[in-house]
C-alpha cells in the first residue's frame, strides 16, 4: 500500500550548501524514494518564493508529508512549520535534513558531503512516512508575577509590571526592602544620594495597590512551569502586629541587647528588635530571635512593655503562604568578596583596612560616624589609600573584572577630599570609567587638590612597627619604581561576588550558573534576562557586576519579560511530549525518578504513570526506560526512530 | 668582574622587532607560562624584596622581554637580585611563576656572564658536581678565588667564628658515594642540552 | 655519624616498629652550619613518637643556586633523591626550606605530562635509576603539626616555657610556593606549636619576609638591610627570641647580627633559635643537646629559668 504523498525541498543556502553538495544528484536521488512525488531544489528555501513553492505543492498535488533538506533546524523550523500551516498542512508533519551544519559545513570532500546529505535525505523522507499530525496545546498563564529580591532590580521590575496594571508579589529575605544601594552613600557619577533616589521608590512599592510587598520572607519551593509556577513562600514571624505598629521605634530606644548590625557592614550595632536604617520600608522592626533575651532565657519583655500601641506577639508563628504566578523574576544581588582570604592586604589583622561597602557606611550621613570619615579611634585620617581590583582580575581569586569598582574609587578619592584634609592615594591598574558621564567623571576628580593616581596594583599593606602607620606597597608603573606610601586608612575595593547561597537558589528556581558563579542567562548578548527555564528571568548583579543605571536597565527589561508572559494570556505547550498507555503501562514506576523535569507522577486510582504534558519536555528518557514500552515520546517513538537509522544505514 | 652596562631605552626599531624568538626560548624552561598575558599591574615589584635596589623591576622586565629586548634584558642587574622568595609568583593575577622567569634569565645570561652572581652560582655548580654534597668552607674558598681572594680577609672574622662554633670545617670534604652517578649526571645533562 | 643517630631514635620508639615513618632528607646545612637544627629535629620528633631514616648516599638538591645555573640540572639533580626515596618505599621528610622548595619544585613536575618531565626521566636513567611519578614530601615542621598535634605535643611537654617571647619567623619558601601549609602568607603552624609548649607567641608581621637567603653571599649590603628590619620587628614586638625554620634563615639573622650592629648602629641581641631546639628542650631534652650553645647570640640567659 503506497504511504503518503511526501514532497523533498533541497536549499543550495547559497554556496553554504550547493557549494559542496551536488543539488541535482541529491534532487534526482530523493525523487526516486518511495512515495515521494516531488522533489525540487532552490536557492534559498527560507525565502518567500522558496516557501511560496512548498505551499503551492501542497495545495496542488495534495503533499500528506514535507521533507526540508536544509540548515539547522535550530534556524529555521519555525519557518517551514508556518509556511506548511499556512497551506494547511499540520505543521509536525514536516521533517528537516540539516544537510548544513552536519554535512557542508564540516567537510572540504564534496563527494562525501554529497553521499552524506544522500543518506540524511534518506532519513528524513524514513521518518516522514510515519510522522504523525500533533497539535500545539495552550494553557492559561496566571497573571501574577514573583519577584525575589527587593533591591533595585526587584523593585524597578515591581513598579514597571504594578503600573502595567498587573499584580506583583515582591519577596524579600531582610526585614526592608533596599538591598545593597540602600548602603551606598552618593552613587557615581551625579553624585546623587542613594538614600534620596532610592527611598521614593521603595515607598512607591509599599504603597502600589498591584504589589504584595512580603518582607523577612524566602521562597521555600517552586513547582510547575512557565504560566503556572505554584511557589512556597514562608513569611517569617517579625513578632510584631504589623497592623498594630506605628514604627515609634520606642521599643529600639529601650532594647538592652546591642548586636553587630549586618547593615553597617560590621561597623555599627543594632538591638535584637530592629529596623535595619532608618528609611527602612516597611518601617516595622523585627525581633532577631537568636539575640533576644526572651527567646534565649525567658526574661525581659522591656520592648512589650514599653510598646504604646502594644504591638509586640513573642509567640507569632511563621506564615507559610503558596500562591501561583505566570512569571518569576529572580533579582537576588550580590555580596562582596571578603579580603580577609587574603592576609597580604590586612584586612581583618589591621585596623582602618576596611572594604567599599564598610567605606559606603562610614560616609554616608545615617551611618555609624554621622558621615565622618574617622578612624577607629574617631580621629581623622592624614592619608587614605584606595586599592582597585581586590580581588578580582586575579586567578588566585576571581577572573572577571567586577566593572564598578575603578569608578567608586574615584568617587571615593572624591567623597574623601570633600569630608577630610587627607592625601588620597588611588592605586589601579586601569581606569574603567565607560558609562555614560564616567569619563567626564573622572577627569573633573583627577584635576582635584591632593588626589594621587598611581598606576599600580596595591600589593599589600604592612604595619610599620613602630609608627603604626599602614604601608601600602605598589609599583609605579608608569615610572617603573617601587613605592612604599604610610597611610592612616585604607579602602579596599572589594570585587562583587555571587551570593554564597546561589548553587542553592539556582537549584530552587531551576536556573544554571555560568563558570563565574552567577547566574546563567540565555544568551549573554541578545536575552540576558532570559534564563533556560522558560518563564524565570533574572535581572541585576545576580546575573554579573553592573552598576545602578545596568540594573535598572535590566530591571524594566525583565518586566517586559515577564508581562510578555503575562499579557499574551496563554502559553503554548508543546506536543511533542511523552505519553503513556494506559493499557501497557504495569505501574511499575521506574519512569518517575528517572524524569529530570519531574513531570510523571503516579496515578494510585488507575495504578498507571501519568505524564504532566505542560512540564514535559521531551527528552525521551523515560521512554527509553520503560521495560513494558508503554511510554512514547511523540514526534520521537520507536517506529519513527528506526525508520530514521534504516535510512541512514541504506546509504 | 665588571657588568655589562645596560642600553639606555630609546627607540624601539620595528624593522629590528623580534620577541617571538626570545619568547620562544623562555617557554623551552618547564616552569615559564603565559608571559604574554602579563597586565603590567605591578604586584610582582611590590612584593618583591629587592626590587627598590634593581634598575629595571621584575614587571618592567616582562615588559621589555615582550619588546625583545634580549640583550638589554640579559645584561640587567635585576635577576641577580632575585632571593627565590616566591612572594611574586603567590600573588601575580595571572599566574605567571616570576621566580622561574627569573631562574631562566639566569640560566641563559650564566653563559657569557661575568659578574659576582654568576661567579658564585658556577663555583656552586662546580662543587656540588666534585663531592655530591655542598661544603661551606670549599665553596667560599673557591669562590674568592675565583672572584676576589682578598674579600677573604673580609670573611675572616666571620669565618673563624664559623669555625670556632662548629658550623664550618676546613677538612678536606669527602664525596658522596655516588660521586660518579653526580658526574654522569652532569654529562648526560650537557649532553641532552647540545648546544644550548 | 647520623647513623648513630636514628639508632637512638629507633630505640627511644621501642622495639616492633620495622620501618621508620620517613626518609629524612638533611641537606647541606643540616650536617654543617645548621647540626642543631638537624640533631633537635631528630631528637624532638623521636620524642614525640616519629622515626626518620636519613636518605642513604643523599646529594645535594642544588637549592635556588642550582636553578640559576642550569635548568635541566636543576631538576636531575634533586631527582635522584626523589628517586633513592621512591625505591625506600616511604615518604620523604624536609627540615630545610630551601631544600623543601628545590625537591617540591621537581616533584611538582613529575606530576604533569610535561614533556620536561621525560628530559629528566632520561637522565636518571642514565645513572640506572627511575622516578615513577611523584613522591610525597613533607617539612618537618608540619608533619609536628599535623601528624603529631598539639594535643600529643602538650601531653609530652616537660617544660613549659611559660613567659618565653618568641617571634615566629618561618622565611618565605617554606610556605610558597603553595604547598600544604595554612597560608602562604601567614601560615600558622609554628604559632601553634609554640603556643602549646608554653611559649607566648608575638605578633610578627614579617613572619614570611624574605632574610635573602643565599643572596647574603653575593648582594650582603641590601641583604644586611632586609635582615635588620626582621630583627627590628622582632624587637619592636618585645620579643626575647626569634623561632626559625630554615637554615638559611638562622645564618643570616644570627651569624649577621653582629654585622647588622655595627652596619646600622643597632644593638640587638636577639638570639635565633630552630623552633626544634625549643620543642625539644620544653619536651625534656637537654639544653646542650639541643644545641643552644652553637648560636652566635647566646639564648642561654632565656633558658636558665626553665632549667
Amino acid at each position: 500500500m503506497p504511504g503518503p504523498k511526501i514532497g523533498v525541498y533541497v536549499c543550495h543556502c547559497g554556496s553554504n550548501i550547493a557549494g559542496k553538495v551536488d543539488m541535482d544528484a541529491l534532487r534526482e536521488f530523493a525523487a526516486e524514494l518511495p512515495d515521494v512525488v516531488v522533489s525540487r531544489d532552490y536557492k534559498y528555501m527560507c525565502s518567500d518564493p522558496g516557501q511560496d513553492l512548498i505551499k503551492a505543492d501542497i495545495k496542488e498535488k495534495g503533499l500528506e508529508r514535507v521533507v526540508v533538506a536544509s540548515c539547522s533546524p535550530r534556524m529555521h523550523e519555525p519557518t517551514f512549520k508556518r509556511a506548511c500551516q499556512d497551506a494547511g498542512l499540520n505543521p509536525y508533519l514536516m521533517e528537516m535534513a540539516n544537510i548544513r551544519e552536519q554535512c557542508s559545513w564540516v567537510t572540504e570532500d564534496a563527494e562525501a558531503a554529497t553521499q552524506k546529505a544522500k543518506a540524511l535525505v534518506h532519513s528524513a523522507v524514513n521518518k516522514a512516512r510515519h510522522l504523525e499530525p500533533l497539535e500545539d496545546k495552550t494553557v492559561p498563564v496566571d497573571p501574577k508575577t514573583l519577584i525575589v529580591g527587593g533591591g533595585i532590580a526587584g523593585i524597578e521590575a515591581a513598579l514597571k509590571i504594578a503600573e502595567a496594571g498587573k499584580e506583583v508579589y515582591l519577596v524579600e529575605r531582610e526585614p526592608s526592602i533596599g538591598g545593597n544601594m540602600a548602603k551606598l552613600d552618593k552613587t557615581f557619577p551625579t553624585l546623587d544620594c542613594a538614600a534620596c533616589i532610592l527611598t521614593p521608590k521603595m515607598v512607591s512599592v509599599a504603597q502600589h495597590p498591584n504589589i504584595t510587598l512580603l518582607t523577612y520572607s524566602e521562597v521555600e519551593k517552586v513547582e510547575g512551569y512557565i504560566g503556572n509556577f505554584e511557589v512556597t513562600i514562608r513569611k517569617r514571624a517579625r513578632s510584631i502586629d504589623e497592623k498594630l505598629c506605628n514604627g515609634c521605634g520606642t521599643c529600639q530606644e529601650k532594647c538592652p541587647i546591642k548586636v553587630p548590625n549586618e547593615f553597617e557592614e560590621g561597623l555599627g550595632m543594632r538591638k535584637a528588635i530592629y529596623t535595619p536604617f532608618p528609611q527602612a520600608v516597611p518601617n516595622k522592626p523585627v525581633i532577631d530571635r537568636e539575640n533576644c533575651t526572651y527567646y534565649k532565657t525567658g526574661k525581659c519583655k522591656i520592648c512589650e512593655r514599653v510598646c504604646p500601641p502594644k504591638a509586640i506577639r513573642f509567640d507569632q508563628e511563621d506564615e507559610i503562604i503558596t500562591e501561583k504566578f505566570g512569571a518569576i523574576i529572580v533579582a537576588t544581588g550580590y555580596q562582596l568578596f571578603d579580603p580577609s582570604v587574603g592576609p597580604q592586604w590586612g584586612y581583618g589583622r589591621y585596623d582602618n583596612v576596611i572594604h567599599g561597602l564598610q567605606f559606603e557606611r562610614l560616609s554616608n550621613a545615617s551611618g555609624p560616624t554621622g558621615g565622618k570619615i574617622l578612624l577607629k579611634d574617631g580621629s581623622e585620617p592624614e592619608a587614605v589609600a584606595i586599592l582597585h581590583c581586590v580581588g578580582s582580575r586575579d586567578t588566585n581569586y576571581a577572573e572577571y573584572c567586577s566593572r564598578i569598582c575603578c569608578m567608586t574609587s574615584v568617587k571615593f578619592a572624591h567623597l574623601v577630599r570633600e569630608k577630610t584634609n587627607a592625601k588620597v592615594y588611588d592605586l589601579y591598574m586601569d581606569m574603567r570609567t565607560f558609562g555614560k558621564q564616567y569619563e567626564e567623571f573622572y577627569n573633573r576628580v583627577v584635576a582635584e587638590r591632593d588626589i594621587y593616581f598611581i598606576r599600580g596594583k596595591g600589593a599589600e599593606v604592612m604595619q610599620d612597627p613602630e609608627t603604626g602607620k599602614l604601608l601600602v606597597r605598589v609599583e609605579d608603573t608608569l615610572l617603573g619604581v617601587f613605592r612604599e606610601i604610610p597611610v592612616d586608612m585604607v579602602i579596599l575595593n572589594a570585587a562583587i561576588c555571587p551570593r554564597p547561597d546561589s548553587q542553592e537558589v539556582a537549584q530552587k528556581f531551576g536556573i544554571q550558573r555560568s563558570a563565574d558563579g552567577f547566574f546563567l542567562e540565555y544568551h549573554l548578548k541578545l536575552e540576558p534576562m532570559k534564563t533556560a527555564n522558560d518563564g524565570v528571568f533574572i535581572a541585576g548583579t545576580c546575573q554579573a557586576p553592573k552598576d545602578i543605571p545596568d540594573t535598572v536597565g535590566q530591571g524594566a527589561g525583565a518586566a517586559a519579560e515577564a508581562l510578555k508572559v503575562v499579557f499574551a494570556g496563554k502559553v503554548t505547550v508543546t506536543p511533542t511530549t511523552a505519553e503513556v498507555s494506559g493499557t501497557l503501562c504495569s505501574g511499575c514506576r521506574i519512569c518517575i525518578p528517572l524524569c529530570p523535569y519531574n513531570a510523571i507522577t503516579f496515578d494510585e486510582a488507575k495504578g498507571v504513570a501519568q505524564v504532566n504534558e505542560a512540564l514535559c519536555k521531551g527528552c525521551g528518557t523515560c521512554a527509553a526506560s520503560c521495560p513494558s514500552g508503554a511510554l512514547r515520546a511523540k514526534h520521537f517513538d520507536n517506529r519513527q526512530l528506526y525508520a530514521q537509522i534504516e535510512g541512514v544505514c541504506a546509504e | 668582574m665588571e657588568q655589562a652596562e645596560a642600553k639606555t631605552l630609546e627607540v624601539i626599531r620595528q624593522d629590528a622587532f623580534d620577541p617571538a624568538k626570545f619568547l620562544e626560548e623562555l617557554d623551552a624552561f618547564p616552569g615559564v607560562d603565559k608571559i604574554k598575558n602579563c597586565m603590567q599591574c605591578g604586584v610582582c615589584t611590590a612584593s618583591c624584596p629587592l626590587s627598590h635596589e634593581m634598575k629595571e623591576t621584575p614587571r618592567k622586565i616582562i615588559e621589555m622581554i615582550r619588546a625583545g629586548m634580549r640583550d638589554e634584558v640579559l645584561a640587567s642587574d635585576t635577576m641577580w637580585y632575585c632571593a627565590s622568595c616566591y612572594a611574586c609568583t603567590v600573588r601575580c593575577p595571572q599566574g605567571i611563576s616570576m621566580a622561574e622567569v627569573m631562574y631562566a634569565l639566569r640560566t641563559i645570561a650564566l653563559r657569557t656572564a661575568r659578574n659576582l652572581s654568576a661567579a658564585f652560582y658556577k663555583t656552586f655548580s662546580d662543587t656540588v658536581r666534585r663531592y655530591g654534597r655542598m661544603h661551606e668552607s670549599d665553596l667560599m674558598i673557591r669562590f674568592a678565588l675565583r672572584t676576589n681572594p682578598l674579600s677573604l680577609l673580609k670573611m675572616g672574622p666571620l669565618g673563624l667564628r664559623m669555625l670556632a662554633k662548629g658550623k664550618m670545617s676546613l677538612s678536606v670534604p669527602t664525596p658522596i658515594r655516588g660521586a660518579k652517578e653526580i658526574g654522569k649526571l652532569y654529562d648526560k645533562v650537557a649532553e641532552l642540552e647540545g648546544g644550548a | 655519624m647520623s647513623e648513630t643517630k636514628t639508632k637512638d631514635a629507633a630505640r627511644h620508639k621501642g622495639a616492633g616498629e620495622a620501618k621508620p615513618d620517613f626518609v629524612f632528607f638533611p641537606g647541606c646545612s643540616l650536617h654543617s652550619t645548621a647540626r642543631e637544627y638537624h640533631d633537635s629535629t631528630v631528637q624532638s620528633m623521636a620524642v614525640l613518637g616519629i622515626t626518620l631514616e636519613e636518605l642513604d648516599d643523599w646529594n645535594c638538591c642544588g637549592a635556588t643556586a642550582l636553578s640559576s645555573a642550569d635548568s635541566l640540572l636543576s631538576y636531575a639533580l634533586p631527582a635522584r633523591n626523589l628517586a633513592m626515596t621512591q625505591e625506600r618505599g616511604l615518604p620523604m621528610a624536609v627540615a630545610c626550606n630551601s631544600c623543601f622548595v628545590t625537591l617540591n619544585r621537581v616533584n611538582a613536575l613529575m606530576a604533569t605530562d610535561a614533556p620536561y618531565r621525560s628530559k629528566v626521566e632520561e637522565t636518571l636513567k642514565a645513572i640506572g635509576r627511575r622516578l615513577d611519578g611523584p613522591v610525597e614530601i613533607r617539612h618537618t615542621l608540619h608533619i609536628i603539626y599535623h601528624d603529631v598535634g598539639l594535643d600529643r605535643i602538650r601531653e609530652k611537654v616537660k617544660r613549659r616555657l611559660e613567659g618565653l617571647k618568641v617571634a615566629p619567623y618561618y622565611g618565605c619558601q617554606i610556605a610558597r610556593p603553595r604547598h600544604e601549609f595554612s597560608d602562604p602568607e601567614f601560615p600558622t603552624e609554628m604559632d601553634d606549636i609554640l603556643e602549646a609548649i608554653g611559649a607566648e607567641v608575638v605578633r610578627y608581621d614579617r613572619k614570611t619576609k624574605c632574610c635573602g637567603g643565599a643572596l647574603m653571599t653575593t648582594k650582603e649590603d641590601v641583604v644586611l638591610e632586609l635582615n635588620e628590619q626582621l630583627l627590628r620587628e622582632a624587637q619592636v614586638r618585645g620579643a626575647d627570641l626569634i623561632a626559625v625554620c630554615c637554615p638559611m634563615c638562622q645564618m643570616n639573622l644570627d651569624a649577621y647580627q653582629g654585622k647588622i650592629n655595627s652596619r646600622f648602629g643597632t644593638d640587638y641581641q636577639l638570639p635565633v633559635v630552630y623552633f626544634t631546639q625549643l620543642l625539644g628542650f620544653a619536651l625534656g631534652l637537654d639544653e646542650k643537646a639541643m644545641g643552644f650553645g652553637r648560636g652566635f647570640v647566646p639564648a642561654g640567659k632565656h633558658l636558665k629559668k626553665y632549667a
